[in-house]
Order: structure tokens, then C-alpha cells, then sequence
């Protein structure tokens, strides 16, 4: 069993704000957990304070049988004491070491030459050695930053916005790869992350962050397809996250089988397999009856479980072969006359179903 | 109040002021040298403390030489390290010799005044270096002393080397102090720029005029390297 985290801390800062955390690993082993929340929810506070960066006034941070903090005994470990590799947003690459130099800047010894080589291999990084970070790009230094960061076989992987840095095609390519490398490293880790798709393509447990509090935490899956309130249903953006499996591709359209329905989504770049299938409530169309001449694709049958109101907004949960989350108007839910038990056909274009590769 | 410049020498025309290139090298040499030891621990300091009024404090009062006449500066050194005064006189029992008209004297006066031409440009420098690379190599679990030696120092480099060659420049070119605390002998405390107050003293204008052409050579020569430095700040 892999060393756990229990943390329980806030940080105050001088300008009024607080970030009040509570994490826990309610399942061991290398879980990768992310911090979700829009800017300034506290999610890198947290990562700070985790990595001994930043210093909270109350609580207490253990790992495994070590306490790194512990504002009551006076216990505060520096960053140097608490073996855990940092991914900073930007990188950070030492830009006067080479590649090589700055993978093995925290290791010594004679295992040193060894592991960098390792690690360029595992990291797809041949013949990059010599050269400097400003001369690889921008998705090779994200590797580099990675490499650097797990060559010490750290406890704990602390990785603050992964992905952020990168152009939007680059990033759909690394986000894959980076949950096969977090789980190749059986290291547990810490995500911090403000994208839906990146937190639900990289975790397998989700915490959702809002004004320095934590609104909910469970496994991804129950988090976002199962908000606990209307403030974490907004901040996460997307109603429906269900687990489903790509059958196939054929010119670039994947066909998915969820629950008991077959859904078509665009391919970008998923292949035959397990998938999780994300789609936002405000994506979904409702109407009564069957629609004879529409452009969506999928045309689903289904019943309406549930109505919940919310401001000009009605959210609205549906059955049909999985559960379904659709967000629509209040007059449109008025002109529908919609209620619970009622058989509507819900539409969804093949370009609002988002595949998430596990 | 006794005179600080002693009368002339007789006057003995010559063309270059051997002994005073070599007083001026010795002390330009061994201030910027000091400096370098005890600046770049002071720099690093201003750079990283959080406290932000002792932090002012310190640094107004490591400028104040580019402010205050070189002669301000020269009078009070003059005036505590004299026998007369606590300090002098403690200065006198524990070395043998007093301070004034002495090279060591020369040498405590420059290293003052050149304080802030060392400390300024080692701690833009150090601040200029991004806070998350030193974080990263704390997280890597490299100590601060040690993380001060392979991240900071090495990309500080074009700023160590300004400090390093404006403290050298500035003290080649010093006058005021100089003349003030070492007064001006032969061999001792007579400096390039002393020298050629000397010559012009004395109406040898061919030597004023031979030093000089060599201290603007010099000066011209210096910015001209510092300034093809500070374009290379940039990180590559």
C-alpha cells in the first residue's frame, strides 16, 4: 500500500482571503487526485503548502506515517525534507543546464548517469540530452519538467496546471500520455487544473474548489455527473460524465456505447476502447414528439426523471440507456410544459460529445 | 585645522606616473575583490528578505556615496579613524598604525564609497532570477546555500560582472576621498587621478594631459564591456 495523504489546513493571507483545505485519499493507492476550481479558488495555495513552498497558519498535513505540518506541535518541514516532485505551470527548467543536467539536478551518486538515461527513454526524449530547454519545444519541456521532477522517486507528485502551457493540439496529444505516465509511475499525485476534460482525463478522484473552500470530493465520475449543489454543478461545467466504450472509427466519427445507447461522436484522435463520454447540459436539445429534418445526429428517447429549477434555467435530468443532464430555458421548459415521468427526445450533435481516453 | 593636502614636492617634469598606475591598480584590485566577498552576501540579502523597512534602510544607506561629495564621506572617515578619536585610537593599539595617509586607509574610504556600485548591481541581479527556479531546486532537495551556488550565481553572471568591473572603473577614477583620507603620497596614496591634480598643480599640463587621455581610454573602455553585458542579462 502506497502512503496516503490526510490534510486539513488554512492559509490566511493579509488581504482578508482564506483557503481552508481538507484532502483525504479515501482509496490507497497511487491515486492521481486533481484540485478542480476557476483562478483564485486556492488550488495552487493548496499545492504550495503541500510541496512546504507556502506555510499555513492552522491544521496539519501527514503523509503516510510522516507529519509535514502540524501548526499545533510546531511542525513545519522544509520543501527539502518532504521528497515530493513539483511540476510548476510554466516548467521551470533550469535555463543554463542542459536537458540531461536538469533531469539529474536532484539526484548524486552513481545510480545518477543511469536513471537520466532512463528517463529519456521512458519519456520519449532520445538525443535531447546536449541540448538546452530553449531549444526543444514546448511539449518536450513538459517532459523534461516531468522528468525532472520523478527522477528523484518522489513520495508524492505535485503537478500545478500541466497542461496549461501548451497550444491546444499539443495538449490533446500530452493529456493522454501524461495519465499513462502518472499511472507507469505508480506514484500517487496531486493535479491542479481549472479544464473539465483535463481533470476527467487525468484523475481518478476530483476536488472541487470555490473561494478558498472545498465544495465537494469524491471519485471524477460521481463529482461531475453528480453535483452536490448548483455552485459545483456551474463550476464544473459539465452535467454528464459517463464511462463508455468506443466500438469504432471510421473516418474520423467513433461510434460509443453508453449505458444501453449508442451514441456518434467525433473520433479526434480516441481509438476502439474505454472512454469516458462528457457532455454539457447546454448542449443537449429537447423536444416533444420525434424530429423529422435536424442535423443531430443523436436522437435519443428518453424520460424525464427529475426538474430543477435555477434562475432563467431549468435543469433538467433525463433517462435514456444513461443518465442524461440537459440545461434549458424556463420558458422553453414552460412552452414544453414539461414534467417528471414525460417521454421527450433529447438531441445531441456529434460534436458536443466529448471522448476522454483512460 | 591642520592641512590635509601637504606642500608640493619640488617639481620634477616627467611624462607618466609610474608609481601612481601601481597604487591605482593595488587599490582597484583589492577594493573590488572585497567588495565582491562582502557584496554579494549583502545582495543576496536584499534580494530575498521579506522585511521590507530594514530592507530600504539598508539599501538608502549603501547608496548614499552616489549622492553625498566624495569629500563628505572622506571628512567623517578622516575624522573617526584619527588618533584623537575612540575608533582611531583603537585602530592605532591593535595594527601599529593609524589609518590616515595610509594605503589601508585609502583602501577602507574606497570600499565605502564604492558600496552601491557593487551591492546594486548584484542585487538586481539576484532578484531578477525567477523565484520558481529556486523553488524548484528546494523541492529537488538541494539546500538554499547550495541552490544560492548552482542557480542564482550562474544566472546572475552578467550582473556580477557589471558590479564587479563599475566598482573597478569607479575606483580607478576616484579623487576625492582619496585625497582626502590618503592625502597624496608617492608610492603610497598618490592614485592616476591624484596625479594628475599634481601635474596640473605644478603646470606640467603634458603629464595631466598624458594621465587623462589614459583615464578617459579607460572609462570608455569600461562602459563599453559593461554595456555589452547588460545585453546579455537576457537569459539565452
Amino acid at each position: 500500500m502506497t502512503d496516503a495523504l490526510v490534510a486539513a489546513f488554512e492559509r490566511r493571507y493579509p488581504s482578508g482571503a482564506i483557503v481552508r483545505a481538507t484532502l483525504t485519499q479515501a482509496v490507497p493507492g497511487p491515486r492521481i487526485t486533481v484540485l478542480f476550481g476557476p483562478s483564485g479558488s486556492g488550488k495552487t495555495t493548496i499545492l504550495r503548502c503541500l510541496a512546504g513552498l507556502d506555510a499555513p497558519q492552522a491544521g496539519s498535513i501527514r503523509f503516510g506515517s510522516h507529519t509535514w505540518f502540524d501548526a499545533t506541535r510546531h511542525i513545519n518541514l522544509r520543501p527539502q525534507q518532504r521528497g515530493v516532485g513539483f511540476l510548476f505551470q510554466d516548467y521551470a527548467l533550469f535555463p543554463h543546464l542542459t536537458v540531461a543536467q536538469n533531469i539529474g539536478y536532484g539526484l548524486h551518486g552513481a545510480a545518477r548517469v543511469k536513471r537520466i538515461e532512463e528517463l529519456l527513454q521512458i519519456l520519449d526524449l532520445p538525443e535531447m540530452g546536449s541540448r538546452y530547454p530553449n531549444e526543444i519545444s514546448a511539449g518536450q519541456q513538459q517532459r523534461v519538467a516531468l522528468a525532472r521532477a520523478i527522477a528523484p522517486r518522489p513520495g508524492l507528485l505535485l503537478l500545478d496546471e500541466p497542461l496549461s502551457a501548451l497550444d491546444a493540439r499539443t495538449r490533446e496529444t500530452l493529456r493522454r500520455e501524461l495519465r499513462q505516465l502518472l499511472t507507469q509511475f505508480q506514484t500517487p499525485a496531486v493535479v491542479v487544473t481549472h479544464d473539465p476534460i483535463e481533470a476527467v482525463a487525468l484523475a481518478d478522484d476530483a476536488v472541487i474548489l470555490d473561494q478558498g473552500r472545498v465544495l465537494q470530493s469524491g471519485t471524477v465520475q460521481d463529482v461531475f455527473s453528480r453535483p452536490a449543489d448548483p455552485t459545483v454543478a456551474h463550476i464544473v461545467g459539465i452535467e454528464t460524465v459517463e464511462p463508455g466504450e468506443v466500438i469504432s472509427v471510421a473516418e474520423g466519427l467513433a461510434i460509443v456505447r453508453v449505458g444501453k445507447s449508442e451514441l456518434l461522436a467525433v473520433a479526434s484522435g480516441s481509438s476502439p476502447g474505454p472512454v469516458y463520454v462528457c457532455i454539457r447540459g447546454e448542449d443537449v436539445i429537447l423536444e416533444r414528439g420525434h424530429p423529422e429534418h435536424t442535423s443531430a445526429r443523436n436522437q435519443l428517447p428518453a424520460r424525464i426523471l427529475w426538474l430543477a429549477p435555477e434562475g432563467p434555467l431549468v435543469r433538467v435530468g433525463l433517462e435514456c440507456g444513461f443518465s442524461l443532464t440537459a440545461l434549458i430555458t424556463r420558458p422553453a421548459s414552460l412552452q414544453l410544459a414539461l414534467t417528471p415521468g414525460q417521454n421527450v427526445t433529447a438531441l445531441i450533435k456529434a460534436p458536443s460529445i466529448h471522448l476522454v481516453g483512460r | 585645522m591642520h592641512r590635509l593636502v601637504r606642500p608640493f614636492p619640488p617639481v620634477k617634469l616627467h611624462v607618466m606616473d609610474w608609481d601612481a598606475l601601481v597604487v591605482t591598480l593595488k587599490l582597484a584590485s583589492a577594493t573590488t575583490l572585497i567588495l565582491f566577498v562582502i557584496g554579494v552576501p549583502v545582495a543576496y540579502w536584499i534580494s530575498i528578505t521579506p522585511r521590507r523597512w530594514i530592507r530600504t534602510l539598508v539599501e538608502a544607506s549603501i547608496a548614499l556615496p552616489i549622492l553625498l561629495p566624495p569629500t563628505v564621506l572622506g571628512f567623517y572617515l578622516l575624522y573617526a579613524s584619527g588618533p584623537r578619536s575612540p575608533l582611531g585610537a583603537m585602530i592605532l593599539k591593535l595594527t601599529g598604525h593609524a589609518l590616515p595617509f595610509s594605503f589601508s586607509g585609502i583602501l577602507l574610504g574606497s570600499v565605502i564609497y564604492n558600496l552601491p556600485f557593487a551591492i546594486r548591481p548584484f542585487s538586481a541581479g539576484f532578484s531578477a532570477v525567477d523565484r520558481r527556479l529556486i523553488e524548484a531546486s528546494w523541492c529537488l532537495g538541494v539546500s538554499p546555500i547550495l541552490t544560492f551556488a548552482r542557480i542564482t550565481l550562474p544566472l546572475s553572471q552578467a550582473a556580477i560582472l557589471t558590479g564587479i568591473v563599475l566598482t573597478f572603473a569607479h575606483t580607478v577614477g576616484e579623487f576625492g576621498v582619496v585625497l582626502m583620507i590618503g592625502g597624496d603620497i608617492a608610492g603610497h596614496t598618490r592614485t592616476l587621478s591624484v596625479s594628475i591634480f599634481d601635474s596640473v598643480q605644478a603646470m606640467d599640463y603634458a603629464a595631466a594631459g598624458q594621465t587623462s587621455i589614459i583615464l578617459v581610454g579607460f572609462a570608455f573602455v569600461t562602459l563599453f564591456i559593461t554595456y555589452s553585458l547588460q545585453r546579455r542579462v537576457l537569459p539565452r
